[in-house]
């Protein structure tokens, strides 16, 4: 039984009374991955790899098994295909540097997509002269996978794609876009910002080649993210920085990469923060995948229907419950998103996102709203009673 | 200018421009100095409404600000801070 009032006992930010809904954001920290990461710090702090000594070969052991831990957290055939990096960002920007273009090659994306996951493959446009092309869904953010199938032709190299919207919350059918990609022989990178922390995500059932995500939104530290990586492409993809720790010889006029992922993670690694994404799994597992997502879809019904219920309310994204996650963005018609939030924060303690999201081609070109919305995202501990609050904290800014 | 900064260093911690395309500009007010900074600020606004208690939309020179008790503004579709600090110095004199 999911046992929300326990878990808030490890988030002791909660206790000061505030409602956080900014999880699409960045999520809350449970004490014991803070714990996990002190311990680093208090008994054993040292450099990863690089000493015989036994501070280093147990901080080793700890860095090294997460590569683990996260390999078995979407599945990943082995922990080689595991990349350390910084934060999603950082991971997309690896392929989109370290993949071989030429002028001509085709990056199939599309309009709901975070910035990270859509200048990226426009500045290539400009450097290499790429097509880039650019799907658009309906209004609630579903596609129609004929444009798909239109979009994606033989020149198309990579299909690069969010699992969910970090602002509609919409699910994509990244299952049969991966198929179609490599029906086309192209490759197939997933943005699972918003989706690891929420779903389980299978990388092997999903089929893709490259998987995108942030330690941040899933109740780790921020600073430490993951790129999962087919085994086959590690050899294809270049590393976007090389330097210590990525090399298995050097001399006056030579140096030899490591040929396992380890070439993509050069210099010293967040050590701390990784060894905080690998409780942070760990907390997730025992909280458990099913009872999660149960949670988490009661509240996003609550939410969207009773945001619904305000006349003069716009909520965006699909009204389907099943197509979508506790990511709800809205608008009070008449009023101004900042001030909505602002006005949540100062009255009711409430604490939401309000602006373009990082997806102002979504903003612009599907909602046409480009002074953007407000967006109330949900995670493991939101409560029935913290949603309620929000929709009559709402509904009171609605009709003041 | 400098009267300009020196009124701003009075009364204003921290500008910065909000996320959206609207170019709106969110304002901290200093602490201490809150209270004094937005009795000047409503006075020289036309008040439109009143939002759940805790915040005051307004007009000055046909721009929209508001104003929360908590001493946070929004200028709204200032364009530029080189805007957004006339208008606030404007407000604050």
């Amino acid at each position: 039984m999911f046992n929300t009032s326990k878990i808030r006992l490890d988030f002791p930010i909660l206790k000061s009374g505030i409602i956080y809904m900014d999880n699409a954001a960045s999520s809350l920290t449970p004490e014991p991955v803070l714990q996990k990461m002190l311990e680093f710090y208090h008994d054993y702090r040292a450099n990863v790899e690089r000493g015989i000594h036994r501070f280093s070969q147990k901080a080793s052991e700890e860095y090294e098994q997460v590569h683990r831990k996260v390999a078995n957290f979407i599945n990943a055939k082995s922990d080689d295909e595991i990349v350390l990096t910084k934060n999603t960002t950082e991971s997309i920007n690896i392929v989109a540097n370290g993949l071989d273009w030429k002028k001509g090659d085709k990056v199939v994306t599309t309009l709901i997509e975070h910035h990270s996951n859509f200048i990226t493959w426009l500045r290539l446009r400009k450097r290499f002269g790429i097509k880039v092309e650019v799907i658009k869904p309906d209004k609630e953010g579903i596609f129609d996978f004929k444009s798909f199938e239109e979009a994606i032709d033989d020149k198309t190299k990579l299909v690069a794609m969010t699992h969910i919207s970090n602002v509609l919350g919409v699910i994509t059918p990244v299952e049969k876009i991966s198929e179609l990609a490599h029906d086309h022989e192209a490759l197939f990178l997933v943005d699972g910002a918003q989706s690891v922390p929420h779903l389980k995500v299978d990388v092997q059932k999903i089929g893709c080649d490259y998987l995108a995500f942030s330690g941040h939104k899933m109740l780790g530290p921020t600073g430490i993210g993951v790129l999962y990586m087919k085994k086959d492409l590690i050899e294809r993809t270049q590393p976007l920085c090389i330097g210590g720790g990525t090399i298995t010889k050097v001399s006056s006029d030579f140096y030899r990469l490591i040929e396992d992922s380890r070439k993509f993670e050069a210099g010293t690694p967040a050590i701390a923060e990784a060894i905080g994404l690998g409780a942070a799994i760990d907390y997730i597992a025992r909280v458990g995948f099913d009872s999660l997502m149960d949670h988490e879809r009661k509240l996003t019904e609550k939410i969207c229907q009773g945001l619904r219920d305000i006349p003069e309310v716009e909520v965006y994204g699909p009204k389907d419950h099943k197509k979508r996650i506790g990511i709800v963005a809205f608008n009070i018609i008449s009023l101004s998103p900042h001030d909505i939030a602002l006005a949540l924060d100062v009255s009711a303690n409430i604490m939401v996102r309000s602006g373009h999201h990082c997806a102002m081609p979504l903003m612009n070109e599907l909602l046409k709203k480009p002074e953007g919305c407000v967006r109330a995202s949900l995670y493991l501990y939101n409560t029935v009673n913290e949603v309620n609050e929000l929709i009559s904290a709402v509904s009171e800014i609605a009709i003041s | 200018m400098k009267c300009r900064k020196i009124l701003l260093n009075k009364y204003v911690s921290k500008i910065y421009e909000a996320c959206g395309e609207g170019r709106d500009f969110v304002v901290i007010l200093k602490y201490a100095e809150r209270e004094e900074a937005m009795r000047k600020i409503l006075e020289k606004c036309k008040i439109k409404r009143s939002i759940a208690g805790v915040l005051t939309t307004c007009v000055y020179e046909a721009k929209e600000v508001s104003v929360s008790i908590t001493g946070k503004l929004i200028l709204k579709e200032v364009n530029g801070r080189e805007n957004a600090e006339k208008i606030l110095n404007k407000l604050l004199e």
